[in-house]
């Protein structure tokens, strides 16, 4: 190969003259050579290969993989037979934000094809801070322990610094004492709920307490920082309800096939420059991968998970899972299952705020977005004057089920498309409210314990101007259908759209909504009226037998 | 095939040989982790906040630089990168910001600025420099030697030295 044409930076000598394996990239070429770098089975054994954007140039094999959206990395043996997928990302899991990768991991479960995310679970975050008042009092402070003691105060989120101060808490060891001993009464802002919680954060963060090595609480002087004329905080970011059920929906899938994340871990010392993240900068034994922001290497952080044994460290952890994958051997868990399940990461009682069981469906409208278990005929009955038009075949086919589960959005901004977080989010849903799941479930049948209503609020602008969903579907039928478009009504375009086009080409506007939601359910609130839409997306089509597993777009969902 | 990472890495690789100490790189496509806020109102920054592709710190005497690099493979592809640095050496709040990134703390890095004493100065005595790498031999275009108060310098590779 001329030196020109070397499309990859490994060195000759990992590059193989008959490669046993293949690592398909949508990401940076240095992600695929850092994972060839640091697997035993791949090294000097795979060469790495840019996905080409559109999927037709993808081979056959690993489209399915890619159908809904492009994990970062696929591994294949040399007849691009996917082994793992993975995903890399820097950015922590944020609010509805951190769902909205796991559509390509739900296409891997659904093959049965292992995968591995690597991510921080938990983080330093910099950000702008709104109440500079309070900040200036704090800051220009002149009794320096006060102020280190009211700095500590805020790195605790409720407590309310200058009162605590005031009842006679004027020290920080005084302060870790009452919360240890859950002694609250004089910690202002905390209640007999949220001082447990405070202990918790003490334990893990601060005294580092426990089986799992969780990140070290921002020292109190570096807490707050001004930069021009705007103060920055430096705060350490847990994992919350969102995360907690991204762990979970880990935790389920790997009934299925492992779906294992793995912890990207920060340290203090980068806290300026990186918000902790550690990676490789310059690699003397592997100089390819300098100067590339790659992750850490086997080796280069601590380890986190003291429990069962483990000596490793997270991304040694994921090497080797990685090279079992290869080996097609799932005897060992990694210790994922006690890194996804509750009790290191979160906590049982997070549970609760999943979703809210109502039992008026009126109270679907108390918050603006959230989810909500309701019972079925509750929600055919509320918006009867909806369904009266519809086919009733369509509401006998929910006749079966006692509830169903709501997520309810809503936008305000017509050219915020729906696509991100959500398409991640009706994934997430698919498997944690949706299923019962074993060993053996195929997830691509859409059996269903509980229906999955996708209810989106438009208002404002959006009331008259969002897209979403009937002019996608109408674009695409345009594109796709030569006949008399007349006869057909928009669910009747879906259909055909279905049975006649692969998943891949459906846009991601629409694609992962149409494929998780039984129904989507939208309401446009323009002035004093609702106008209505709703069409029943997939789960409820192959119930009813409008759609088969053989069709286009679902047989295009298989390897 | 030759890649704009290539003009990064061998940018990186010489600074680090000069004595720099590289804090970030930001890879073509991939996420940057050294981020700072976008000025306000800049057309020369897409993104809500600017990403160098490398950045790196150095001590100098007593004295420590910080250098931002912007990379492309040919010289003439520059002209974006020059204007976002403007944008940048026009907006103090974000040359605070890339010292206060930087900085020296307690349980922090060896090598950082003193940003509580920098952060007292005036803006034109920040340690920042700016500097732009190219492939030699890929179109003309004019590189000041400085933006409003801040050096500007450029790096230039052979076909050779990229590849090595």
């Amino acid at each position: 190969m001329d030196e020109e044409d070397n499309y990859t930076f490994l060195p000759k000598e990992l590059i193989p003259k008959k490669p046993s394996y293949n690592v398909w990239y949508t990401g940076t070429l240095g992600q695929a050579e850092w994972l060839i770098a640091f697997s035993k089975k791949l090294k000097g054994n795979a060469i790495p290969f840019s996905c080409a954007k559109s999927l037709s140039n993808v081979p056959e094999q690993i489209r399915p993989l890619l159908s809904l959206e492009q994990p970062d990395l696929i591994v294949t043996d040399n007849k691009n037979n996917p082994l793992i997928s993975i995903e890399i990302t820097e950015q922590q899991a944020f609010g509805t934000n951190a769902q909205q990768r796991i559509a390509r991991f739900w296409s891997s479960v659904a093959n049965k094809i292992p995968s591995a995310y690597i991510l921080p679970l938990e983080s330093y975050q910099i950000e702008k801070c709104t109440n500079t008042t309070k900040i200036d009092k704090i800051m220009n402070e002149p009794n320096q322990e006060k102020k280190e003691f009211l700095l500590f105060c805020e790195t605790l989120l409720r407590v309310k610094g200058e009162e605590t101060y005031n009842n006679g808490i004027t020290s920080i060891e005084e302060l870790k004492n009452k919360i240890r001993n859950e002694d609250y009464e004089k910690i202002a802002g905390i209640s007999e709920n949220s001082i447990k919680q405070l202990k918790t954060f003490l334990k893990k963060f601060i005294d580092g307490d426990g089986e799992t090595k969780h990140l070290v609480n921002i020292p109190p002087l570096e807490y707050y920082h001004k930069v021009g004329d705007t103060y920055y905080k430096a705060y350490l970011r847990k994992p919350e309800v969102t995360d907690s059920m991204l762990l979970e929906w880990f935790n389920l899938s790997s009934i299925i096939i492992p779906t294992y994340p793995f912890k990207l871990q920060s340290d203090l010392v980068n806290l300026f420059r990186t918000n902790g993240l550690t990676h490789i900068i310059d690699d003397k034994n592997n100089s390819f991968l300098s100067y590339r922001n790659l992750p850490p290497k086997p080796g280069q952080t601590k380890v986190v998970h003291k429990f069962d044994g483990n000596e490793k460290d997270e991304i040694e952890l994921f090497f080797n899972f990685v090279d079992a994958c290869i080996e097609k051997r799932f005897k060992s868990d990694f210790v994922r299952k006690k890194v996804m399940a509750s009790g290191q990461y979160w906590n049982e009682d997070l549970k609760e705020k999943w979703f809210e069981e109502i039992s008026k469906i009126e109270d679907i409208d108390r918050i603006q977005s959230g989810d909500f278990s309701c019972s079925s005929k509750d929600f055919f009955e509320f918006f009867s004057e909806v369904f009266e038009n519809i086919d009733n075949d369509y509401i006998k086919s929910f006749e079966n089920f006692d509830k169903l589960h709501i997520y309810k959005i809503y936008n305000t901004e017509p050219k915020r498309g729906l696509y991100d977080p959500y398409s991640g989010n009706l994934a997430v849903r698919d498997i944690l409210f949706t299923r019962k799941l074993e060993k053996n479930t195929d997830l691509i049948r859409f059996d269903r314990t509980k229906p999955l209503v996708f209810l989106v609020d438009f208002k404002e602008k959006s009331a008259e101007e969002h897209k979403f969903i009937s002019y996608y579907i109408d674009k695409l039928f345009e594109k796709y259908y030569s006949g008399n478009e007349n006869k057909f009504n928009l669910q009747e375009k879906l259909i055909w759209l279905l049975k006649n086009i692969k998943l891949h080409q459906f846009t991601k506007e629409l694609r992962c909504h149409i494929l998780f939601s039984d129904i989507i359910f939208i309401r446009r609130h323009i002035k004093d009226k609702i106008k209505f839409e709703l069409i029943f997306g997939v789960p409820t089509l192959i119930r009813m037998n409008l759609l088969k597993l053989t069709d286009k777009s679902i047989q295009t969902l298989r390897i | 095939m030759l890649t704009e990472e290539h003009i990064t890495r061998a940018t990186a690789n010489k600074l680090a040989k000069d004595g720099w100490e590289i804090i970030a790189v930001h890879p073509p496509d991939g996420q940057g982790p050294f981020t700072i806020p976008k000025p306000p109102r800049s057309r020369n920054i897409e993104r809500a906040s600017y990403h160098p592709d490398i950045v790196a710190i150095k001590k100098d005497n007593s004295n420590i630089k910080i250098i931002l690099v912007e990379c492309k493979i040919k010289k003439s592809d520059l002209m974006g990168d020059l204007e976002k640095f403007k944008d940048l050496a026009n907006n103090p709040d974000s040359l605070y910001f890339i010292c206060f990134r930087c900085q020296k703390f307690d349980d922090g890095p060896e090598l950082g600025v003193d940003y509580e004493s920098l952060s007292s100065k005036n803006v034109s005595e920040l340690p920042i420099e700016f500097a732009v790498a190219y492939m030699k031999d890929t179109g003309n275009l004019d590189i000041p030697s400085k933006i409003k108060d801040f050096k500007c310098s450029e790096f230039s590779f052979s076909k050779k030295e990229l590849f090595i």
